[in-house]
């Protein structure tokens, strides 16, 4: 019997570990592509050159060594295989042009290929560890992974290939692979490294430390503990001068902080500590509180130093 | 309350309030109609054996879900429908096993564990789920256009377009609204260039002032207590009375609360941008006043301890007017380039 908390659990495992499954799975993909391309190329002469065979050989080794190394740098990885996947492109695109001739395929093969020349530049730029054009990279992708979905569905196989499921199977590992690509890109760590993203994240800390939204809100029981001073929320203090501590989470639409609320010996005072994420404090918003109003749904902090905050209670 | 009052209250929390709970319930109603049209079509084209058959009564069971869950935060909703949508994707594949083809098959199949890992991980926190979750309901929504566009190819005309393919029109308005609702400000996450946006308006509320930053005169004696039209007097507590005023900085005010506390003969004063959000508060106390007259205007010198004071220009309520001409005249000109 399927049981749903096992499902969610594997689930969310998937979740935080998406990068390196993505990794894992391009470069397995990328294995199995470049090995069967070569075979099809040295059987079938599949890609109208033996030249291609270099490149292939050259993804093979580094999908091996992406599989076998345990610390992967996403970046150089997704610029690496991004690249040799358009020289690749850019290749088999530019020596169909000697088997067909047509206009049409002229023009929808020019059109991939400057589709895998954006996605060249892009990756080598992620080489060298400078995030630039992802949401170009990601539309191409999914262009090209939408167009081989195409071919593959409903265009039928090359005459040339007897053994169709290589075909088959070397299509598919191709989909996967620009799949994994758009993943990739949409992983927070390649999503928060472009500059102006960079300067976001530091700005949304700030934020975070130093303002709620209009909504933000506490739970009835942390209201509760704030107003009364006491409750199993309060933890005795490490030692030193605080008497006791508690912690909360400051929860808005769009800000969220993790907030230290301590009482120190022979001071009536409350200390408020609010930062970004859990971890070490060096800059924090403090702030101390002498008396804590509660009115209908809200809570409201004064203090002598300025402060005059009102949160929401939540239900 | 009114439709404007739950807008303004909406824009202000950004949460849980009629017209997001409307949203919502229009949600589930959408799922339980689309729900009821699938389940009909199914059992009109004797479908009822077919798997098809198991994956409406879940959009029926989700849309009440939906409603029952609305009073919670948005993430009920769009985990419990887009959980829904996968598994119907499931179901249709499971039903298609023997017809389709195994590129097909192994794209429904992606399909619903990344619908099923986002809705997920949305639930947990992280919000840019909500992106991805529109792209796949998107992608299932253009489907059905797909689907829609093929039934008029084949000469079908318009009138007969309701009864040839219910289900595509249906699940169509549900992807619609689906998408609606995950673009909503409390649901989805907020772009990189407005999270730099509301960053850079935090800093300039806490950390920036224009040197043009004024007080009225009517303001600054509702500061410093020497009019009480705006003050409360307590009779218990640790504030004895507490006063409001404005610092105007072009076009936005810095809300001033003065107070006094129980024990103390000063005025404390705390002040905060408005601005969207709220911060949690500056102050300063008021210990000595001065005035001068400078070449630049009538200022006031709020004095505090160890060297603190703030510097204000007063003026009155008809320079404040012509301040605002000029502003307005400035802000005009920037709008015009």
């Amino acid at each position: 019997m399927i049981n749903g908390e096992d499902v969610s659990k594997f689930l969310l495992m998937l979740s935080r570990h998406s990068t390196k499954i993505l990794s894992k799975a391009m470069a397995l993909l990328m294995l199995f592509y470049s090995v069967t391309s070569i075979y099809l190329q040295l059987n079938y002469n599949l890609y109208g050159g033996d030249l291609i065979v270099i490149a292939f050989g050259a993804t093979t080794i580094l999908a091996l060594i992406t599989l076998f190394t345990k610390k992967v740098d996403v970046f150089r990885l997704v610029g690496i295989f991004a690249m040799m996947l358009a020289i690749q492109r850019f290749y088999v695109k530019f020596a169909a042009f000697s088997w067909d001739a047509s206009n049409f395929v002229i023009v929808v093969n020019i059109i991939f290929m400057g589709m895998a020349a954006n996605m060249g530049i892009t990756g080598a730029s992620f080489l060298v560890g400078k995030v630039i054009r992802r949401t170009s990279m990601m539309i191409s992708s999914t262009t090209m992974a939408l167009y081989e979905f195409f071919c593959l569905e409903y265009l039928p196989h090359p005459v040339v290939i007897d053994e169709a499921w290589i075909y088959t199977a070397c299509m598919l590992c191709l989909i996967g692979m620009y799949l994994c690509i758009i993943g990739l890109m949409d992983m927070d760590s390649v999503r928060f490294s472009t500059k102006i993203a960079k300067y976001s994240k530091i700005l949304e800390s700030y934020r975070n430390e130093h303002q709620y939204d209009r909504g933000a809100a506490v739970s009835h029981e942390v209201a509760r503990a704030l107003v009364d001073r006491k409750s199993p929320l309060w933890k005795p203090g490490k030692g030193g001068p605080v008497e006791a501590e508690m912690h909360f989470v400051l929860e808005g639409y769009s800000t969220k902080a993790k907030v230290t609320v301590q009482k120190w010996y022979d001071d009536n005072r409350l200390f408020f500590t609010v930062q970004d994420e859990p971890g070490s404090i060096l800059f924090a918003k403090r702030f101390a509180v002498d008396t804590i109003q509660m009115m209908d749904n809200k809570v409201r902090l004064v203090g002598k130093d300025g402060t005059d905050a009102t949160l929401w209670v939540r239900d | 309350m009114d439709v404007k009052g739950s807008w303004n209250e909406y824009q202000a929390n950004r949460g849980y309030n009629l017209y997001s709970r409307t949203i919502t319930i229009l949600l589930g109603v959408v799922s339980i109609v689309t729900g009821v049209i699938c389940l009909a079509w199914v059992i009109y084209s004797h479908l009822d054996g077919h798997m098809d058959f198991n994956a409406c009564p879940l959009l029926i069971i989700s849309g009440i879900l939906v409603i029952v869950y609305s009073k919670r935060p948005p993430r009920y909703a769009v985990t419990i429908t887009a959980m829904t949508l996968a598994l119907i994707v499931f179901f249709k594949m499971v039903s298609a096993l023997d017809t389709r083809s195994l590129t097909n098959l192994l794209v429904m199949s992606l399909y619903t564990v990344a619908m099923m890992i986002a809705a997920v991980s949305y639930f947990l926190g992280n919000r840019h789920n909500a992106w991805r979750i529109t792209i796949l309901v998107a992608l299932h929504g253009a489907l059905c256009v797909a689907n829609i566009a093929f039934v008029l190819y084949l000469n079908t005309p318009w009138t007969e377009l309701w009864t040839r393919c219910p289900e595509d029109i249906a699940s169509l308005a549900f992807c619609l609204v689906f998408i609606y609702y995950l673009m909503q400000p409390a649901v989805k996450e907020d772009s990189i260039n407005k999270l730099m946006k509301t960053g850079v308006s935090t800093l300039e509320s806490v950390a920036v002032s224009r040197p043009s930053v004024y007080i009225t005169e009517a303001s600054l004696k509702e500061m410093l207590g020497q009019t009480i039209s705006t003050w409360k007097f307590y009779k218990e507590g640790p504030l004895v009375s507490e006063g409001r005023s404005e610092i105007i900085d072009k076009k936005q005010v810095f809300e001033c609360s003065s107070k006094v506390w129980r024990g103390e003969n000063f005025i404390r004063v705390s002040f905060d941008r408005d601005v969207r959000d709220r911060t949690f508060g500056n102050g300063f106390e008021i210990r000595y006043i001065t005035y001068a007259d400078e070449a630049l205007g009538r200022f006031v010198y709020l004095y505090g301890r160890e060297g603190f004071f703030i510097k204000l220009r007063v003026v009155s309520e008809e320079e404040k007017v012509e301040e605002d001409e000029i502003e307005t005249e400035s802000y005009d000109e920037v709008d015009v380039r």
